[in-house]
């Protein structure tokens, strides 16, 4: 009862964050350069400078930009409230059309690689904090600082270099044609590795430096002194107490689902929302970038809420309050 | 039997004196060992036993100290492009002409963009410099043929090789686009009745002189009209110098003439007398847009491009014997054994060594030699090679990745002082005053976080104003960077605050009447300076990072001036992964082995500086 009342509370008291957000959004697409009325017309085809004239006026006030900065902002905010973002300059189809299948070919290769790297890293970085100075740790410790030291997108061009181009195994990148489940493989393992590499190798620092903190506890001490089994030591007393630092990478880690793999999906060319929201700041494409942003913003705010909830359930010494 | 007693006895002393030394040291030893060590000398100690750190350390310094110091010795120009130059990839030793070749003695060099070619006294043909597309060397057919024959003439083009044997056969090879590595069948006839005199490669085109002073050009002529020589010319030809896109031609009467493209500085500003016969012409020599002639008694007379600076002559020691010219300078040998040069001055080919009784200069692009009499001994200089290749300018990535690696560092690290900055005002603020100032601004600090970082940083980026400076875009990316990166450290030192907050210290302090900003300063602040070092560490391996992505992206520091990341933005192309790797390897290995050292660095100094972590 009282997480539902907490959550509730949390969602009502997000309003205010949101809504600010969303004026520095608006603000922010303003301070853009350029003109996205300009950007609207049609080049040429214009019999005079009057005719030019009446054109620019009609499509100004068809999008309301001859009104107010603040009704402006009202009006926007009215309709993205209802879920309509407007229409993208570039592609003359409603925004809400375009995100669809963007989001889900990004949610397809971030899902796998955040499960994955999940797993993995925690399995890695108990081992490791357990067997401390073991090889084991120390080949999962130089791995995981050179992972955290490659940039991303020199793997990815390596990956490319190595398995696309000199063994020709898998695709260089782009999307798979026919929509089959051996392309769509063929197409994802390349970028998810890339993905795979720079999230394992934080995620995984993270889980071994807070279980090692947890370790060198009394706590731990006593649960041993009192013979309990090493496995029960670790993983029901060390690991839970651990855990409240994972829950934080873990909820950006789920932002970062949508937001993270901007990079990886333009050396790949993979048709996500990363490589949308690129060549819609690029394109000046306002209407784009300003739901791309929003999106965004709602995630956020909404995987901090979920930290809040996930703190409480490891840890009953936080209370939701 | 005395003497081994006394011998044992003394053994025995000296063992007993050597255990009380022993005990002695060890004694001393661990009194050392338990004395209190000041917290920064343990913290050095530990940090100086770390090997990887140490390994980290070093090598910072060494990349630190090659791109600051380094960018003070490599000149650099972001608006120099060499389209001749373009994609070649690394290699070394342009001008090291092998040895068997100087034993011999040098008959007659003819250089090409990296390499050039040779023949011997002994009428042998040599390669030397370096292949970048790896079509270069001699076919197997070719050597076949030749092997029966004397070679009188080589002729190096941008990158296709021509040989000329005694009997006025032509061979060629390399790079064939325009044919001009093939002689025209056509031509066969005019050649077995006229006979050939010379051959000269342009860039992609190539010239046969024939005896009774006829030329004709074979490759790449349509462009530059080359292929119609005018019919007045019939006859009348005595030599050539070839170029990019025209021939300069010296014809028999004395005049001179430029076939081929015309309109740029080298038709334009021809002095009128040597349009005219009659002039005693000993010696001529072509740049792109300049051209000199030495006369008889040893004037020199020249005109072109203001740009290459032909006018520059500098003042010589003696009369001059040899001239000759590269892409965009020239060189001139005189009578006393002294060689000059001028024109602009890129690689160093303005910069000629002296050499000892000195008889010929030959130059060509950007290499030159100078031959002695007996043609068995040379000086070169000029451009001997690219270390790390070429981008697809002609830009040298050498030069690039030192003065793009010198922005991606001081980017890096400006930034991240602003967001340590940033943080510690606010992490201090915050975990000192607690309540709703505490509330307010780990809310916000958490929104900043998890707001997905390229995505907000991208569309950020994008209201930077276009037409700004580079160095106020600079500024700008180092302060969205800075503003981005500080949640962390907000958090940690917030924390860090709000334990040490509630000590005794602190208390006591509070109650002596200290105002808070001193007890910030003078108590709380030094207890967070471990966090901070290794704050900075780490995140200025995370912000290169960033920037490296960014400017990859083109929304960071863009062309032309150089960035590690920018440097890679070409590699979008798979043409580029696949062919024209080292312009993606090398700013890649520069990112990754800078960003390594900083955080084997950074993981030593948090362990160092752990007041956890186990002494032994």
């Amino acid at each position: 009862m009282s997480v539902l009342k907490f959550i509730l509370r949390r969602l009502l008291n997000l309003i205010p964050v949101l809504f600010i957000i969303s004026i520095l959004l608006f603000g922010l697409s303003k301070a853009m350069p350029g003109d996205p009325v300009m950007l609207m017309m049609p080049q040429q085809g214009f019999h005079s400078e009057e005719q030019k004239k009446q054109v620019y006026e009609a499509i100004e006030k068809k999008y309301g930009f001859d009104k107010s900065l603040p009704e402006q902002y009202w009006n926007w905010l009215q309709r993205t409230v209802q879920g309509d973002f407007g229409e993208s300059i570039v592609h003359r189809r409603p925004v809400k059309d375009l995100l669809g299948p963007r989001l889900k070919n990004t949610l397809v290769l971030n899902l796998g690689v955040t499960v994955i790297s999940f797993i993995l890293s925690i399995f890695l970085g108990i081992k490791s904090a357990v067997k401390e100075g073991s090889f084991f740790d120390k080949f999962w410790q130089v791995f995981s600082i050179m992972g955290i030291s490659l940039p991303t997108l020199f793997f990815g061009l390596m990956l490319i270099y190595l398995f696309s181009l000199t063994l020709g195994w898998l695709p260089p990148g782009g999307m798979p044609r026919n929509d089959t489940l051996a392309e769509w493989v063929a197409c994802l393992i390349l970028p998810s590795l890339t993905l795979l590499l720079g999230s394992l190798a934080s995620t995984y620092r993270y889980i071994r430096n807070s279980m090692l903190d947890v370790l060198g506890q009394d706590f731990v001490r006593t649960a041993r002194a009192k013979g309990l089994s090493e496995h029960k030591v670790i993983y029901s007393h060390a690991f839970r107490n651990a855990l409240i630092p994972v829950v934080t990478v873990f909820t950006w880690s789920l932002t970062g689902l949508l937001g993270g793999s901007a990079i990886t999906e333009s050396i790949f060319a993979y048709d996500g929302i990363g490589k949308f929201l690129i060549s819609s700041v690029i394109a000046r494409d306002y209407n784009v970038v300003m739901a791309l942003n929003m999106l965004y913003a709602i995630l956020s705010v909404l995987g901090n809420l979920l930290m809040d909830i996930g703190y409480s359930l490891v840890d009953p010494r936080v209370r939701l309050e | 039997m005395s003497q081994d007693k006394k011998n044992k006895a003394n053994a025995q002393v000296e063992a007993e004196a050597n255990q009380a030394a022993r005990s002695q040291e060890d004694l001393e030893a661990a009194l050392k060992e338990e004395a209190i060590q000041s917290p920064g000398r343990v913290a050095w100690r530990r940090f100086t036993h770390n090997t990887l750190g140490m390994i980290g350390f070093c090598g910072f310094i060494l990349i630190f100290v090659i791109i600051f110091i380094g960018s003070l010795f490599v000149p650099f120009e972001p608006y120099f492009t060499n389209g001749i130059m373009k994609n070649i990839a690394p290699g070394y030793g342009y001008m090291d002409i092998p040895g068997e070749m100087v034993n011999e003695g040098i008959r007659d060099i003819s250089v090409g963009s990296t390499y050039s070619v040779g023949v011997s006294e002994e009428g042998n043909y040599y390669l030397w410099g370096f292949d970048s597309i790896g079509n270069l060397t001699m076919p197997d057919r070719v050597a076949e043929e030749l092997k029966n024959k004397e070679i009188a003439q080589v002729a190096a083009g941008n990158r296709h090789i021509l040989v000329m044997t005694e009997d006025g056969e032509v061979y060629g090879w390399g790079n064939n686009e325009f044919g001009q590595a093939e002689f025209p069948s056509d031509k066969k006839e005019l050649v077995a009745s006229e006979g050939l005199a010379k051959i000269a490669a342009g860039d992609d085109y190539s010239v046969g002189l024939t005896k009774k002073g006829n030329i004709f050009v074979w490759g790449s002529t349509l462009p530059n009209r080359l292929n119609r020589i005018p019919k007045d010319l019939e006859g009348q030809v005595a030599d050539m110098r070839t170029g990019g896109i025209n021939i300069m031609l010296l014809l028999k009467d004395g005049s001179m003439r430029l076939i081929g493209s015309k309109g740029s500085e080298i038709d334009t500003n021809m002095p009128a007398e040597l349009k005219e016969p009659g002039n005693d012409i000993v010696d001529f020599a072509r740049t792109q847009y300049s051209c000199v002639v030495l006369l008889g008694n040893g004037e020199l007379i020249t005109w072109g491009s203001k740009n290459e600076k032909v006018n520059q002559v500098p003042e010589m020691e003696g009369k001059i014997i040899d001239v000759d010219a590269g892409r965009q300078h020239f060189v001139a040998l005189t009578d006393e054994g002294k060689v000059y040069g001028w024109g602009l001055s890129y690689y160093g080919v303005t910069e000629p060594p002296q050499a000892a009784d000195a008889s010929r200069v030959v130059s060509g692009y950007y290499n030159n030699y100078v031959i002695s009499e007996d043609g068995h001994s040379y000086k070169s200089w000029g451009l001997n090679g690219f270390l790390f290749g070429t981008d697809d300018m002609g830009r040298d990535l050498f030069g690039r990745l030192i003065h793009g690696g010198k922005m991606t560092l001081i980017i890096a690290f400006f930034s991240i002082i602003i967001s340590l900055i940033l943080g510690i005002v606010i992490g201090l603020i915050s975990g000192f005053y607690g309540g709703w100032v505490d509330n307010f601004l780990m809310r916000f600090s958490e929104i900043v976080a998890s707001f997905p970082f390229y995505p907000l940083i991208i569309t950020l980026s994008a209201i930077l104003p276009p037409d700004i400076s580079q160095y106020k875009r600079y500024g700008m990316i180092m302060g969205l960077l800075g503003i981005l990166g500080w949640t962390g450290i907000a958090r940690l030192i917030r924390g860090q605050i709000i334990s040490e907050r509630e000590k005794d210290y602190v208390t006591a302090a509070k109650a002596l009447g200290l105002k808070d900003g001193k007890i910030m300063r003078a108590h709380i602040f030094p207890n967070v300076m471990s966090i901070l070092i290794v704050n900075l560490t780490v995140g200025f391996a995370a912000n290169l990072l960033t920037e490296t992505g960014l400017s990859f992206l083109g929304f960071g520091v863009v062309e032309p001036l150089p960035s590690w990341g920018n440097m890679m933005t070409s590699a979008q192309s798979v043409d580029v992964i696949e062919v024209y790797w080292w312009r993606w390897i090398f700013p890649g290995l520069a990112v990754f082995l800078t960003a390594l050292s900083v955080n084997l660095m950074g993981d030593a100094l948090r362990e160092a500086l752990d007041p956890k972590a186990k002494e032994r």
